[in-house]
């Protein structure tokens, strides 16, 4: 389902040297796998899942969703897949403050063209347990409450994959546990998932872990 | 395509950031209030001097003035005596449809002497039909008939100031008053009818049958103007121009030399009108609409400054799924809704204080419906030019970039 091939990435900046963030990557995600990506800070993790997302592009390098070619996709295109084929969970949660879980939830439905949402936000809060908080803002609730807000807004237009940026980075191990197992239920249920995190335990939930380093991926370790 | 959600969606995040709208709200309200006031003030203050003109000049007159030059409201009337009632005559006998007409003579500052009282006055002769091409409203007795007026009767028509002066509380029909100890029989009362545009009391006047003003009174042979009623309105403009022509041939004038008298039409009192209101019809609304305008350039700054607090929201937005013209439609919804209701507000406020200004300021109160529908216009477009540039601005924004 995702197939990316010598992609690179380098950030230039005047008066300083230039970051290769990713370098010649390739590789290949399956339906239903639920891969894990780890390795050190500042190794590429971001920006590779940045660009698996389609919020950022490559400087070269091939990249196909679905056997289609992102470099060749309109931005307004890739705003659609964005919103309906995949699920972006951050680190920082990106909530908006000022208004309620549920509106937060609501968000991808707002740009989706779906014709009957009534209640699909409901079902995802549900789903992450959330239901009774659904009216509060985002200040009412704990990080990894405010986690699962996030999850339940990339989960609403049911996409085929989930993509996390360290959805754990910024929360007690507990409320990690919560976050993980959420993933795993929905592994569990078809969702494919590629996870980033620096904790092997986390990882050693996944079926497949990815390392990178220096923007390198080293070698494909499989998990039972 | 514009997604139906996503200007819903539009229409409430405008008043999520409350402090913003408010401001944006205020800077355009107090605009769209102020044109509102100014503008309908401008048509009330029209409308009151427009009645008060009709009573003087109706649309089915044609004035002739003795005299060259331009007459202007609140500018000395100077004749040269040239406008001779053979003229007038002349002019009823070639035109043809005139209904009826009157021959003003006026002597200003006469002593009147009634009851033991003495008084100074003006006397202004009349023919008889200054009833009908005045609207005079005769309250006690009658007007001087055409009898009179031939025979110079020695009669008199009085005004409620005049009337106070020498008479004080008494009934003054069919006493006498005296001037330059020629004696007048009271046969009327008209009504108050105020000051002229030239500022004269209207109501110190004694009305007098020409004829006798002419030969008793000042001895001469000329008006100082004339009122023609033509039988319908659309024949003022020609029968200006017969009048014209009429006079040139009788008073002589070569084709180089200006005219030695006026003809005022209901047209070119419109102008000297338009001319007297133009403060309140056009600089007063100039300048409230610079002040529309600088409350436009602040809310176009809020919006700004707006998108510029909301990047994360904006890239967040993308992130989930928003293309650049959802955010773009996002953000000029919430430019115009809020600036629709502003300008909704100010009209608002603006009848409001309306209403009690009008009172204050004795001015009908009058809403300029087509003030109200410029301030409407004005608004939403100060709203989607508000809405736009920011809009562009944001929809540029790429997702990763904006969320860092
Ligand atoms: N926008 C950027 N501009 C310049 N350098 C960047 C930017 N984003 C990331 N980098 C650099 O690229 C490298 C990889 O960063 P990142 O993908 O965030 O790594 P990770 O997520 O593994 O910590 C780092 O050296 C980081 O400093
Ligand atoms: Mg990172």
């Amino acid at each position: 389902m995702i197939s990316i091939s010598n992609l690179s990435k380098t950030y230039k900046k005047e008066n300083a040297q230039p970051v290769f963030a990713v370098q010649n990557i390739t590789l290949h995600i399956e339906r239903g796998d639920f891969t894990a990506i780890v390795g050190p800070s500042g190794s590429g993790k971001s920006t590779l899942m940045n660009i698996l997302g389609l919020l950022d592009v490559p400087d070269s390098g091939s990249y196909q969703f679905e056997g289609k070619e992102v470099s060749l996709m309109t931005i307004d295109e890739l705003a659609d897949i964005r919103n309906s084929n995949i699920g972006f969970v951050f680190q920082q949660f990106h909530l908006l403050p000022k208004i309620s879980a549920k509106e937060n939830v609501e968000l991808p439905l707002i740009y989706s063209n779906r014709t009957n949402i009534g209640g699909m936000a409901e079902n995802v809060l549900a789903q992450v347990g959330l239901k009774e908080r659904m009216h509060h803002t985002s200040a009412e609730l704990s990080g990894g409450q405010q986690q699962r807000v996030a999850i339940a807004r990339a989960l609403v237009n049911d996409p085929d994959i989930l993509l996390a940026d360290e959805p754990t980075g910024n929360l007690d191990s507990e409320s990690g546990t919560e976050i993980i197992n959420i993933f795993k239920q929905l592994h569990s249920s078809g969702k494919t998932i590629i996870l980033i995190t620096h904790d092997m335990n986390i990882a050693s939930h996944a079926q497949k872990i990815l390392k990178i380093v220096d923007g390198k991926l080293l070698n494909h370790t499989a998990v039972s | 395509m514009v997604k139906i959600r996503v200007v819903q969606s539009g229409f409430r995040t405008a008043w999520t950031h409350k402090v913003r709208a408010l401001f944006m709200i205020l800077s355009i309200m107090i605009g769209i209030a102020a044109l509102t006031i100014i503008i309908s003030l401008g048509k009330g203050t029209e409308e009151k001097i427009m009645a008060q003109v009709r009573k003087f000049f109706s649309p089915k007159t044609v004035m002739v003035v003795s005299g060259g030059g331009r007459m202007e409201p609140n500018r000395p009337v100077s004749f040269s005596g040239n406008l001779k009632l053979d003229d007038v005559e002349e002019i009823i006998r070639q035109i043809g449809d005139i209904t009826d007409f009157d021959a003003i003579l006026p002597v200003p500052g006469k002593e009147a002497q009634a009851n033991g009282n003495n008084t100074l006055v003006d006397i202004v002769g009349h023919t008889p039909a200054a009833e009908i091409v005045h609207n005079l409203v005769v309250t006690e007795g009658r007007f001087f008939g055409e009898a009179e007026n031939r025979t110079l009767a020695r009669v008199a028509v009085i005004t409620p100031r005049a009337r106070e002066r020498l008479f004080g509380t008494s009934n003054p029909i069919a006493q006498t008053i005296r001037i330059d100890n020629v004696p007048f029989q009271v046969i009327g009362v008209i009504g108050p009818r105020g000051m002229d545009p030239h500022g004269t009391d209207k109501d110190n006047e004694i009305l007098i049958p020409l004829n006798t003003v002419l030969r008793r009174v000042a001895n001469v042979d000329y008006v100082m103007l004339a009122k023609f009623l033509v039988h319908d309105e659309r024949r003022t403009i020609p029968a200006a121009e017969q009048i014209k022509s009429i006079l040139r041939e009788r008073h002589s004038i070569n084709p180089s030399e200006e005219n030695d008298f006026q003809v005022i039409t209901p047209v070119r009192v419109k102008e000297l009108i338009d001319n007297a209101t133009r403060t309140f019809n056009l600089y007063l609304p100039l300048l409230a609409f610079v002040a529309l305008l600088v409350g436009s350039i602040v809310v176009v700054n809020l919006m700004l400054i707006s998108v510029n607090e909301r990047v994360k929201e904006i890239g967040l937005r993308k992130a989930v799924g928003a293309r650049s013209n959802d955010i773009a439609v996002q953000f000029l919804i919430e430019a115009s809704s809020v600036t629709i209701v502003s300008g909704a507000a100010g009209i608002g406020i603006g009848i409001l204080l309306l209403t009690q200004i009008a009172k204050y300021m004795n001015v009908p109160f009058t809403i300029s419906w087509s003030a109200v529908l410029i301030c409407s216009v004005v608004s939403i477009i100060i709203g989607i030019a508000a809405g736009y540039f920011p809009a562009k601005k944001a929809a540029g924004l790429s997702p990763i970039e904006s969320l860092r």
